[in-house]
């Protein structure tokens, strides 16, 4: 049997979580049946846009909204905290409280 | 329709366990209770570190909690050990128990011979009260008798992909079915207010249950500052996959699956109705499962990514791992290996596998977690320090 290689947990969602690296140019198989061609190399548990989303876009998994868009995403791309805007301001104050801390 | 032979109380539930236990009113007597409960077999003690040194809000909470504890239907019967001085008195704690229609027996340290003494009466009463526990009645009972508690704790990446969704099933079978599962961990629902506002049954309770999640958020800021808060979503967590609070809690929240949320219940509360309760609880697996069997759960679901042995003495707890990596690490721990999706099986077949074993365990069958005995003292929720 071939290797299960993403998890579709909602059918309204815009993205499907990996379940092992998988390589630019790989090949995955929605369940209706749509060929998504993988974008760039997605680690583990992460991700994969099911089509191509423009900036501002929600992005959609267990059916609701875990974020927007901060820029393009192409399909088959990765999706993580370098392209969600509430993921991206996090990080910024993350490492703003970081450097805070260690100037005093 | 699914039946199971249960144990029928006064008060109307249906245990799916039949257990006498001894219980401290206040921890000092804690030895007391240890005294008889390792000297009477089938007896068990209900330890906690509560009962005095509190005021206000925490002790209606403890009170209200031990109580409820042992109202849980599958507890048969009750010895309850107070000392003589402590805020929670015996005699109000065992008039309360009682008015489910149980069996209770108490003593008091102070006024009932010295800790010698009341272990002595204790053993014979434990033995009056197993007496009675084997006479209760075996009645035919349907779903509606099932509370189920939702928990996950140790989770990894996988759980809210594979173990979560799968539990989500089981859910929404008990649900449809006319039973009862509570969800909590409000913690672990931050970002997903206005989700759950949705999902309440009236506009009223949506505004009640997104006022929790908004007030354990607002509470998570001023313990670990506005930017610290953030950080319940860790570097571990973001690794993993997880790029937003909000994903993070689906992930937990999705154990609930999709039915409307029914009621909303404070930490140890007893609802009123059935469905799809939330009960007001912390993230803290030991408080949020002590929570959640005084709300009345007769059977609570575990999902767990990096391991947990945690039992709890009169509930069985069903853990389901959510990888092959945990489930190999600790087989005399985990009951089902959700793991099994990445390898081909489906959510809906893996929920299939989850409610046969849920049907079996409602039935007797002893989940790891029982046969292994590793419970914990009740955890209690606190929301300030002893005085």
């Amino acid at each position: 049997m071939e290797k299960i290689k993403f998890v579709h947990i909602n059918e309204k969602d815009n993205s499907v979580i990996s379940l092992f690296e998988l390589k630019e140019g790989d090949f995955i198989v929605l369940p209706d049946g749509k060929e998504v061609k993988i974008f760039e190399n997605v680690p583990p548990s992460h991700k994969i846009a099911t089509y191509a989303l423009k900036a501002g876009d929600p992005i959609i998994k267990y059916g609701e909204e875990i974020g927007i868009a901060a820029c393009d995403i192409p399909q088959g791309g990765w999706i993580h905290a370098h392209n969600i805007s509430e993921s991206q301001a996090f990080e910024q104050s993350v490492s703003e409280s970081l450097k805070e801390g260690s100037s005093k | 329709m699914f039946k199971f032979l249960g144990y029928e109380r006064q008060d109307g539930s249906v245990g799916i366990r039949n257990h006498v236990v001894v219980i401290p009113t206040v921890a000092c007597v804690n030895g007391v209770v240890h005294s008889i409960a390792s000297k009477v077999p089938g007896i068990i003690p209900l330890y906690h570190s509560h009962g005095c040194g509190r005021l206000g809000e925490d002790l209606k909470i403890h009170a209200r909690t031990l109580v409820n504890i042992c109202k849980n239907s599958n507890v048969a019967a009750v010895l309850a050990i107070g000392l003589g001085c402590e805020f929670i008195k015996i005699k109000e704690f065992s008039e309360a128990v009682a008015e489910s229609g149980k069996p209770v027996e108490s003593f008091n340290v102070q006024t009932d011979g010295g800790s010698v003494k009341v272990v002595e009466k204790g053993i014979e009463a434990a033995q009056r009260l197993l007496d009675a526990a084997s006479k209760v009645r075996r009645v035919e009972a349907g779903l509606d008798k099932i509370v189920l508690g939702l928990e996950c704790g140790g989770s990894d990446a996988l759980s809210g992909v594979t173990a979560n969704p799968a539990i989500g099933k089981v859910t929404d079978w008990l649900v449809q079915n006319g039973g009862t599962a509570i969800l909590t961990e409000v913690t672990e629902m931050i970002g997903t207010a206005h989700i759950l506002k949705k999902r309440a049954a009236t506009p009223e309770l949506g505004e009640a249950v997104a006022e929790i999640v908004n007030a354990q958020e607002r509470k998570t800021q001023e313990v670990l500052g506005e930017k610290l808060a953030g950080a319940i979503i860790s570097p571990g967590n973001m690794d993993g996959g997880m790029s937003t609070i909000r994903e993070k809690s689906l992930g937990c929240i999705c154990k609930a699956g999709t039915s409307p949320i029914s009621e909303l219940v404070s930490y140890g509360a007893i609802p009123k109705g059935k469905g799809l309760i939330v009960m007001d609880g912390p993230g803290y697996d030991v408080d949020s499962i002590a929570g959640e069997a005084a709300s009345g759960a007769n059977l609570i679901i575990f999902s767990t990514g990096r391991g947990n042995p945690l039992g709890f003495p009169i509930v069985p707890i069903i853990k389901i791992a959510s990888n092959t990596k945990l489930y190999d690490a600790m087989p005399d721990d985990m009951d089902v290996n959700a793991g099994r999706m990445l390898e081909g099986v489906t959510l809906q077949q893996m929920g299939d596998e989850i409610i046969e074993l849920t049907k079996q365990v409602i039935q007797g069958k002893q989940s790891k977690a029982e046969i292994n005995n590793h419970d914990s003292c009740l955890g209690l929720l606190c929301t300030t320090t002893a005085f």
